[in-house]
């Protein structure tokens, strides 16, 4: 059975259809490397661990959690959403998850569609090339054949299958947020900006005092982005703020730039998902601002909704895609 | 024209005066010859509202903006500046402090009755008259000098690529090894280096979470049919 694979900044997700049910693997895109000396607390903490070398390394949600017992920030191997090919130590890790995640291919060729973003229009320095043909070669060492698919497309197949999968999908992710637009599973319009909930964090953080985890820890444990409740949590709210009129307004301004190419003629249902919308009250919040920009966007807009799973709804589009390759 | 780069310029000269420049504007400089006794009141570094300094050199500083009065014998002159560069003044003079040696204390009590005051303006650049025909013939002869040579080059390859030819012609034996052009690999654009193998030997174990969540049967399904229909 084909494989759907989520590559993402916070998270690697993957998805796998199994008889009526579609099973879902996550592990965290952290890792913390820890000297030999640690093994034996890791041991006694019931912590799993890998040994490379000379160290250990803990992998996933557990790198995140010891990272604060030790003092220290855990490693990501994706920043911005994309990979870096500088830093060859978290390459080679995040091969592992990916291979810990997919395990051993269940049929010969089995395909695998993994997500890519968009090339971010606000740095045209950066593109998605060595991102791309990084994890192709991974999932290829595998023993898979890898498909690659646009992250925000993905969920625009899992969202919008009752509007024939017509619709514009918004993933706020941790690195960057994707931003595609489609007409009859026809990708119309791809693109991303290279902001995302690490930079709500960051920016948040430097306006308190606080760092970037630290608020990312105040995030996780629950902000109502209605009702703020003291300095950070405030300070949280103003950045998704940013970051929600920053996206629409980069999509009203992306339409534009290319509306020669295309043709709406009917209102588009508008998903917002990924890891940054699972904050309290995100759409309500999201639908306030949009409400302010709503004139401006070159096109009507029928309904705002939620991916019904955020976290998991691109792996769930990629497996959607890999499934018509199956048939 | 002449550009003034710096609003103050001081030095100590040889008779232990000092000399200090100030751009008034961007065609003049004022130039005034003081004596340390004169500075050295104007010097302060936590310098306290209004005029500071002797009845010859003050300065004043205030928040954004400050002032420098240096008076003469018939006039004086005001100059207001932004707070940073009056600053800069003060640093420049304090400076200074060590360079005013015995010879210069000497000098002091001679001193300036009246600090010498000179302007000056300054002077635009005096050009050649251009003769843009006369430049135009000159990179026409150089053109054709260049091309002439190139002509001649292209001439001599050609004469070594029949020699060459020649020399091919002439039949000989020999066992030409067949050289099969390796098929791009199409994982690896050209100028990238993609690892591979990557993550292949660690060992050891990793908690991933697993759950399950709606069929996505549904969707492929009318997917495949949404397909079928175009």
């Amino acid at each position: 059975m084909p494989v759907g694979l989520d590559v993402g900044t916070m998270n690697l997700v993957a998805a796998r259809q199994n008889g009526d049910e579609t099973e879902i693997s996550r592990l965290r895109d952290a890792f913390l490397d820890l000297p030999m000396t640690s093994k034996k607390l890791l041991k006694l903490s019931g912590t799993d661990f890998v040994e490379r070398e000379e160290e250990l390394l803990i992998i996933g949600d557990a790198a995140m959690e010891m990272a604060n017992m030790f003092g220290r920030e855990a490693r990501r191997p994706l920043s911005k959403g994309l990979v870096s090919s500088q830093d060859m130590d978290a390459l080679e890790v995040v091969g592992y998850m990916i291979q810990t995640l997919l395990g051993e291919p269940q049929t010969e060729d089995e395909i695998c569609y993994y997500s890519i973003p968009a090339a971010p229009i606000d740095n045209l320095d950066r593109d998605v090339i060595y991102h791309k043909r990084l994890f192709e070669r991974v999932i290829t060492d595998c023993g898979y054949d890898p498909v690659a698919g646009n992250e925000a497309m993905a969920i625009i197949f899992s969202e919008c299958a009752d509007e024939d999968f017509s619709g514009i999908a918004i993933s706020f992710g941790s690195g960057m947020t994707n931003i595609a637009l489609a007409n009859l599973s026809v990708e119309c319009m791809t693109f991303s900006v290279e902001i995302g909930g690490d930079w709500i964090d960051k920016g948040a953080g430097q306006s308190v005092g606080r760092t970037g985890a630290q608020m990312c820890s105040i995030k996780e444990q629950g902000i109502d982005l209605l009702d703020p409740q003291g300095r950070e949590q405030e300070a949280l709210s103003f950045y998704y703020k940013e970051l929600i009129e920053y996206a629409i307004n980069a999509v009203s301004k992306e339409f534009k730039r290319r509306q020669m190419q295309m043709t709406i003629t009917k209102p588009l249902p508008l998903v917002v998902s990924g890891g940054t919308s699972q904050a309290g009250n995100f759409l309500a919040f999201f639908e306030q601002v949009l409400e302010k920009k709503k004139k401006r966007l070159p096109f009507e807009i029928s309904e705002v909704r939620q991916a019904a799973d955020p976290l998991n709804a691109v792996a769930q589009g990629l497996l959607i895609q890999a499934l018509q390759e199956d048939d | 024209m002449s550009f003034f780069a710096d609003i103050f310029f001081v030095e100590v000269r040889e008779d232990g005066l000092v000399s200090l420049s100030v751009r008034a504007n961007q065609n003049r400089v004022d130039e005034f010859v003081l004596s340390w006794s004169d500075i050295a009141p104007a010097l302060d570094d936590a310098p306290l509202p209004g005029w500071m300094g002797s009845s010859r050199f003050s300065l004043k500083r205030c928040d954004q903006f400050g002032q420098l009065r240096i008076a003469g014998s018939e006039k004086s002159s005001v100059y207001r500046f932004s707070r940073h560069e009056i600053d800069k003044l003060h640093a420049q003079l304090y400076a200074l402090q060590d360079q005013v040696d015995a010879e210069a204390q000497l000098a002091d009590q001679q001193t300036v009755v009246s600090p010498v005051h000179e302007s000056r303006k300054a002077e635009p650049v005096v050009s050649q008259p251009v003769d843009v025909d006369a430049l135009v013939g000159q990179l026409s002869i150089m053109m054709q000098q260049q091309m002439e040579r190139l002509r001649k080059d292209l001439g001599a390859m050609k004469a070594v690529e029949t020699v060459k030819i020649i020399e091919k012609a002439v039949p000989v034996e020999v066992e030409v090894p067949v050289m099969v052009e390796p098929e791009p690999d199409p994982f690896s654009p050209s100028g990238i280096f993609i690892p591979s193998r990557l993550g292949q030997g660690l060992e050891g174990t990793v908690h991933k979470k697993q759950t399950t969540t709606n069929s996505a049967l549904g969707a492929a399904e009318k997917l495949r049919k949404l397909k079928e229909k175009k």
